[in-house]
């Protein structure tokens, strides 16, 4: 896999975005928003997934600038790098967020986030304004999403390990290096357990059908 | 030959992930297969999971990217000839449209340096109404086509928005509405901190106000000048459809991708809802003979502008087959009947580029120009306008025996001496059919041959002619005369492209005389209409065999076998492929056919009717 450097516009963006340009942060997010929050989706338990879905966008919003701003001491290289970084930090703000048994922590944005899946239930929120849930039909199966989510359904049969080192090398796009020095693992570990992860993704594809329903094959 | 036990199995499939996972492609796929033949089977299938599993993976790869002069920035559009980024060309600093065409289009050396010919005739077209390519090249396999950034959205965007809103428009502002608000251009341009480029010089304010059928015929009329100039320089295009015509926001449609989709076949191996999308706009001659020309994008064009007034497909149903079905044989619904407004001229000119027969069709683009041009000034059409009548008696051409109830009032009188010579015919045909049973293949021809000659002066009967010049060809063939054969044949398949009996008689011939691939291509087009086709199974299939591409063939026969169980002549062929293969012991050949996907009763039978 090649190592893919951050591009210029992004180095741009954040560069701006660091020096407090809202235009360069929201293009930041614009870019990396669908990206991140499928990650992170995926690394969430199935409750937490729930309740996510039924938060508004300008929430997750917030949270994303609210990362980027930490971006001070840190000079992403490459891609990979900045995603991993990035949704990390989305996750466990999210986390924080969502996560109700932290009694006292509850924060605005989670007493927002209750209104809003009261007004959701009653029908007073538009459905555009809440982060979409990426559920697949017939139809769906050849667009981009759909492909993602039938992906995704497969990675929430994994155990926790295994989806995280296929998120790590095939959404976030690091190094095994990367991933032992993450993980605290050795290179050589780290590689045969991915290895072995993707290998009972594939047996799974197979069972589920995947590459009919892809229209491959 | 390595042949592998279970245990065995599971690590070569395991080792075979991981080199996939290493970068490998289709090269380590058939290197597997040749090392371990018998599991062709359970490697491609993982090959495809790993393929699909990456493709879910895959977020927007490509921007960021730099690849030779051009910067990657984001996706901005997605179809069956590939992916559209914006790009920017870093020595001119512009922006341009930066289009990757999707792997596997490109399947063999041949292709290649067709799309690289194509790529160059296209690249030196300079029209209005033409995208202008500004270079086109290939980086790892993957092949681009930089091209101007148009302002504004795909002709198929438009339709979906109207088709959405349910109703006509009454004028053309509300497609300029539309394009305004899906247009994203802008949007992105502005979150990079850029101004959009500006777009091209509009056609002026009162286009706007034109009403929508007028308008229609406006922008067809620019794109068939654009089809004129594009064909007076030896380039046609091949796939033209409204999502390959781009509306920009000054109202000018430009065409894209000038001879990208060539090969009906390279069509067919797209994912099955593109080829759909696509098909629906294909010539019967690109259908049937794989042919493309000015006369097929004149019908492309001709199914764009009835889809564009009426916002529905003339010939589209959900399923390939009827598609195709409709398209060779079907006069598609009035325009008239689904829009109130058509003007009978309309009707007329759509009509004459939507004539079964290229020859019948307008000769060239500029003369569909000139047509819709006299139209849009208020002058008589030279196609003429299809009245009731005419169009009984165009169903009657085609189909005479099941039209005649229909229309026996309105044309008692022209059908009388009609039904008076071919109830003679019909005898000759007869006649000859009786010898041709008996094989008395001489005589046969001699009966056929008199009906065939009494029956081509006559008008409106291209079906019967289609018929008579197949029973020819069967004569023929009988006769050992190939090459007339395959002349009738071809005959009757220019008349009707979608006769099945003549395509499994063009099949057989060019089995008899080992032209395989034709044969198998014939084959092709049979199960394409006719999908339950045992006998074109066992055809194929023993063309395959003929060619030493076994896994295809068995594959066949397995169609055949598994439309009529037990059949002694494919039992025959399939002991055959083992035999060739040099599968000798019955737990081989057990393997290899499991593998193939007979089951375990079909394997015993084939293993049982081979020891006998």
């Amino acid at each position: 896999m090649a190592v893919r450097l951050v591009d210029s516009v992004t180095r741009t963006l954040i560069r701006d975005g660091k020096q407090g340009d809202a235009n360069a942060l929201s293009t930041l997010f614009a870019r990396y928003q669908e990206r991140v929050l499928r990650i992170v989706r995926l690394r969430l338990s199935p409750s937490l997934r729930d309740r996510l879905r039924l938060q508004s966008m300008d929430i997750l919003q917030e949270t994303f600038l609210h990362a980027i701003r930490k971006l001070k001491d840190f000079e992403p290289t490459t891609e990979a790098s900045f995603l991993h970084w990035l949704s990390r930090i989305v996750e466990n703000v999210i986390r924080d967020q969502l996560d109700y048994s932290k009694a006292g922590k509850r924060d605005t944005a989670a007493e927002r986030s209750l209104d809003q899946s009261i007004a959701y239930a009653s029908g007073h929120v538009h459905l555009r304004d809440v982060i979409p849930d990426e559920g697949t039909s017939p139809t769906q199966a050849v667009t981009r999403k759909g492909m993602r989510s039938i992906v995704d359904e497969l990675l929430l049969e994994l155990d926790e390990f295994e989806r995280e080192l296929i998120i790590q090398r095939k959404l976030e796009g690091l190094t095994f290096g990367e991933m032992a020095n993450d993980l605290g693992k050795s290179e050589d570990a780290v590689r045969k357990h991915f290895n072995r992860s993707f290998q009972k993704l594939v047996a799974l594809a197979e069972k589920r059908k995947v590459p009919e329903r892809l229209g491959f094959g | 030959m390595i042949e592998a036990d279970p245990e065995n199995r599971a690590e070569i499939i395991d080792r075979f992930i991981e080199e996939l996972l290493e970068g490998g492609d289709r090269s380590t796929l058939e290197d597997y297969c040749g090392r371990y033949p018998s599991m062709r089977r359970a490697l491609e299938g993982k090959f495809e999971c790993v393929r699909a599993l990456e493709e879910g993976f895959r977020e927007d790869s490509l921007a960021g990217a730099e690849i030779e002069d051009y910067l990657i920035v984001e996706e901005i559009g997605r179809g069956g000839m590939g992916v559209v980024y914006l790009g920017l060309q870093k020595s001119l600093d512009r922006y341009v449209a930066f289009k990757v065409l999707p792997m596997g289009t490109m399947p063999d050396a041949r292709e290649i340096s067709r799309f690289r010919n194509e790529a160059r005739a296209a690249s030196r077209l300079s029209h209005p109404n033409i995208v202008p390519i500004f270079s086109t090249g290939e980086e790892k396999g993957m092949y681009y086509i930089a091209m101007e950034l148009i302002q504004g959205i795909p002709l198929s965007r438009v339709l979906e928005r109207l088709k959405a809103a349910g109703r006509e428009p009454r004028t053309a502002s509300e497609v300029r509405d539309i394009i305004e608000a899906c247009e994203d251009l802008p949007r992105i341009c502005r979150a990079f901190g850029t101004d959009a480029p500006k777009s091209a010089p509009g056609r002026g304010p009162s286009l706007w106000d034109q009403p929508y059928p007028a308008f229609v015929l406006s922008l067809c009329s620019d794109v068939s000048d654009a089809l004129a100039y594009a064909h007076r320089n030896g380039v046609c295009h091949g796939d033209l459809k409204p999502s390959n015509i781009m509306l920009s926001s000054g109202g000018v449609p430009m065409i894209v991708d000038f001879g990208l989709a060539r090969d009906v076949r390279s069509l067919v191996s797209i994912r099955s809802q593109d080829f759909l999308g696509t098909l629906a706009y294909a010539s019967p001659e690109h259908l049937a003979r794989n042919v493309v020309n000015q006369k097929s994008d004149i019908w492309s064009l001709g199914v764009t502008m009835y889809e564009m007034i009426t916002l529905r497909q003339p010939f589209r149903t959900d399923d390939v087959a009827g598609t195709i079905g409709r398209i060779a044989n079907t006069d598609p619904p009035p325009m008239r009947t689904r829009s109130g407004k058509v003007p009978k001229d309309a009707e007329a000119i759509v009509a004459r580029c939507l004539e079964k027969a290229p020859e019948r069709r307008y000769s060239d683009a500029q003369e569909l120009k000139e047509d819709i041009d006299r139209l849009l000034a208020g002058r008589p059409v030279k196609a003429r306008p299809i009245g009731k009548l005419a169009r009984q008696l165009k169903r009657v051409r085609r189909n005479p025996v099941i039209s005649l109830l229909g229309a026996a009032l309105v044309v008692l009188a022209l059908i009388i001496p009609w039904l008076a010579v071919n109830s003679a015919i019909q005898k000759w045909v007869s006649m000859g059919t009786q010898y041709y049973d008996e094989g008395r293949y001489s005589e046969a021809l001699g009966s056929y041959r008199v009906a065939w000659d009494r029956l081509k002066w006559i008008p409106f009967s291209e079906k019967p002619k289609a018929e008579v010049l197949c029973d020819l060809g069967n004569a023929w063939s009988g006769k050992g005369e190939y090459e007339k054969a395959i002349h009738s044949y071809e005959t009757a398949l220019n008349i009707d492209p979608a006769m099945v009996s003549a395509l499994i008689g063009l099949g057989d011939v060019y089995f008899e005389i080992g032209a395989y691939e034709k044969s198998v291509s014939c084959y092709d087009r049979v199960l394409l209409l006719s999908p339950a086709d045992r006998n074109s199974y066992y055809q194929r299939g023993r063309a395959y065999r003929r060619l030493g591409m076994y896994d295809k063939a068995l594959k066949d026969f397995h169609g055949a076998v598994s439309l009529a169980e037990g059949d002694v002549d494919t039992l025959r062929e399939i002991a055959a492929v083992l035999s060739e293969k040099g599968l000798s012991t019955e737990g081989e050949q057990e393997a290899y056919l499991g593998e193939i996907g007979f089951t375990a009763p079909e394997i015993r039978a084939i293993l049982k009717s081979e020891r006998s």
